[in-house]
């Protein structure tokens, strides 16, 4: 390894070969009880169970049941097809501040 | 140690330390040595070099041994540069095909850097080649590596190797001779 200081005028610190061996196999052969490897099967089983755990136990996963307000002059008028009239939005809107006032809390 | 020997102290968990030790004994200082013509600095050869041996023990349990140990081995340092200097050139690859413009100013910024006559002229003609160019030479003339383990480690075809190695080789036998 001569040639590098000859040829090349590349240096390196005393010591410096036994020093970093040191260093590397501290780094290494110390940090072997945080390794954790797992097979391809164990990951692969992991990842089912957990979106077997999620799929059956999300709520927003199930179909919704959709239930319609028919008192709503809108939504009525859709599906019931009735028409809109004054009156019936008059009543309608009465009944709810009747109840909005009734039942407003303090 | 033969190196089936070796391989099977590294496959081995109770004898995988024993393994790692062997192959830093072995390797540390033929990879200091091709890392740091790679990057110039010896600071930076250090850190390139600590992190080539984490990877080294990371992977030694997927080493199918398709090619030697020690190529094996050569090729993680050789991508370790290379991610090496693309950082620190900030560019998402290297420039293989072009030489280092920063060639001169990484070397004598090494505080272990001692120029005399002859490394003065070697530098001279490496800073003009480009930087497969400068690997392909490295690697044969100064880490004594054959032209088919620089092909497995570069990946570069392996007459395209020789006809650049032999091309540098006269360009710098007639250079210094002059």
């Amino acid at each position: 390894m001569n040639k590098h200081k000859e040829r090349l005028g590349l240096k390196i610190p005393e010591n410096y070969f036994r020093e970093t061996k040191e260093n590397i196999l501290n780094k290494n052969l110390n940090s072997t009880d945080n390794n954790y490897s797992f097979s391809f099967y164990q990951l692969s089983f992991a990842a089912i169970f957990i979106f077997t755990l999620v799929y059956f136990n999300y709520p927003f996963l199930e179909s919704e049941s959709i239930n319609f307000e028919t008192e709503s002059p809108i939504i009525s008028t859709i599906l019931l097809d009735e028409e809109i009239t004054e009156e019936y939005i008059i009543d309608f809107l009465t009944d709810q501040v009747v109840s909005d006032v009734i039942y407003m809390p303090k | 140690m033969k190196e089936g020997a070796l391989l099977k102290l590294l496959k081995n968990p109770g004898s995988k330390s024993e393994g790692f030790k062997l192959l830093v004994d072995l390797y540390q200082e033929k990879l200091y040595w091709m890392i740091r013509k790679m990057v110039l600095s010896h600071d930076s050869a250090n850190d390139v070099l600590q992190e080539t041996y984490i990877r080294i023990f990371k992977g030694i349990d997927n080493f199918k041994g398709n090619s030697a140990i020690s190529t094996w081995m050569y090729r993680i340092a050789y991508n370790e540069c290379l991610r090496f200097l693309s950082k620190e050139s900030k560019l998402l690859r290297v420039e293989l095909d072009i030489s280092d413009s920063d060639y001169s100013k990484k070397l004598f910024a090494d505080s272990y850097f001692d120029p005399n006559e002859l490394s003065t002229k070697f530098h001279a003609i490496l800073s003009e080649l480009t930087v497969n160019q400068r690997n392909i030479f490295n690697m044969k003339y100064f880490d004594e590596l054959k032209f088919n383990e620089i092909s497995d480690i570069t990946g570069i075809n392996i007459n395209t190797i020789k006809s650049t190695y032999y091309l540098v080789e006269r360009k710098i036998k007639k250079e210094i001779n002059e």
